[in-house]
């Protein structure tokens, strides 16, 4: 892919636009109309060699009109009188601030569930290659890792991205050698990556 | 600088992006001042000295540190950050033996309330791409070697836990207070890329 040629100095946002697009985002994430599992979905739809030719920005506005377009927000919108009917109004000023420290976090302290796994184990990544959105890396498919920790439960993004289902899970940390990676022949066998893995992404070794 | 540059047509995507905001604006969909006090958080609200200030108190709180490196997203709120992008946040210790880098291979998740926005190198697909399978050649572009016997933990954000790189305190520091401390803590230093500045790399 080539050098990554880091820009020294360089400010948050390149261009105004950006800002406009980062902040159009946010603002109608504030509606829950649409996890953020699945505004991820619809930036990783825009076709290969658009993708890596297109700014980061380019890709978030793509997705963000591919998202209006597949919900009917904007025409529900023309059917009230914006000045009366609606029970929850769009996020506002002051909200902003408040909204941004809570955040919204994926993490499902109720779902209790029992643990297939424990820190020590060697598991095997299952080779799942599901055409939907998932967070699980190629790389990483097939490979055997050892759990080194266990992160708890948290929404399914594979689920909630297509469905809105969340079906939450026990996420553990996992850490892959480079040797189980890359194969004998990489440089640093004992180098290592660790990834944030769902139980349904992984099975015993 | 010719008069042409002035004159230079919006891109396309800020075409779009401007009629977009129009159209959501106008079916009340968003507030334009909503929207401007967003730009304004994600200009000045956030940004890698709040990650700094972390850090610089780990390194002269060792009762701060022990927290940090057992539940994260408390003892950084402690300090006032929080929230989008950082509800689950572990902290990772740079030892002698051990240096963490921090990638999203997928996207660009990142610790948005310690770090601020990523730059865009991180975003891009040659470190997205080569965090994993060639750390030691990423950080060689950043200016950054290891010896053989320091261990890289290359931690890929699959999931929404968020990770804050705890560098080593450097050289020639005693004394100095977390203000002084925190100077000396670069964004790039917390994502993993670099090592914190010493006193004399910080004065240049």
């Amino acid at each position: 892919m080539g050098p990554i040629t880091p820009e020294s100095n360089e400010p948050f946002l390149h261009h105004a636009w950006e800002g406009r697009v980062l902040a159009c985002q946010i603002a109608m994430n504030a509606w829950g109309v649409w996890p953020l599992d699945r505004v991820r979905w619809f930036r990783e739809r825009v076709p290969g060699p658009r993708y890596l030719t297109s700014s980061y920005y380019e890709i978030w506005l793509e997705a963000l009109e591919g998202l209006l377009a597949e919900t009917d927000l904007m025409e529900e919108a023309e059917k009230h009188d914006s000045e009366v009917v609606r029970k929850v109004p769009a996020l506002t000023a002051e909200a902003v601030v408040p909204t941004m420290l809570k955040g919204c976090s994926a993490r499902r302290c109720e779902a209790e569930l029992a643990t297939r796994f424990a820190v020590g184990d060697t598991v095997r990544v299952r080779n799942l290659n599901p055409t939907g959105h998932t967070r699980l890396p190629r790389y990483v498919r097939g490979r055997i890792g050892k759990v080194g920790a266990v992160r708890g439960v948290f929404v399914f993004p594979d689920s909630n991205a297509a469905t809105g289902e969340e079906l939450p899970h026990t996420v553990y940390s996992v850490r892959f050698t480079a040797r189980s990676l890359w194969g004998p022949d990489a440089p640093h066998l004992e180098d290592a990556v660790n990834l944030d893995l769902w139980d349904t992404y992984l099975d015993p070794a | 600088m010719s008069d042409e540059h002035s004159h230079a047509m919006p891109s396309d995507a800020a075409l779009r992006i401007k009629a977009l905001e129009s159209a959501l604006v106008e079916k009340g969909l968003v507030d334009p001042a909503a929207l401007d006090a967003l730009v304004d958080y994600y200009s000045n609200d956030v940004g890698p000295q709040n990650g700094a200030r972390v850090v610089a108190r780990a390194w002269v709180n060792p009762e701060y540190r022990a927290w940090l490196f057992e539940d994260a997203t408390a003892a950084i709120a402690e300090l006032g950050y929080s929230g989008r992008q950082g509800e689950d946040m572990q902290a990772l210790a740079n030892t002698p033996e051990e240096h963490n880098l921090v990638v999203c291979t997928l996207c660009s998740c990142y610790p948005i309330p310690v770090l601020g926005l990523p730059p865009v190198w991180y975003k891009s697909a040659p470190y997205r791409s080569r965090a994993v399978i060639d750390p030691r050649g990423v950080l060689a572009e950043f200016g950054l070697e290891l010896p053989d016997a320091t261990h890289i933990r290359v931690w890929d954000s699959t999931a929404e836990l968020r990770y804050l790189v705890v560098p080593m305190r450097p050289e020639g520091t005693e004394g100095f207070t977390e203000e002084e401390l925190a100077a000396l803590v670069t964004r790039d230093a917390m994502i993993g890329t670099a090592k914190a500045l010493s006193p004399t790399e910080a004065e240049h």
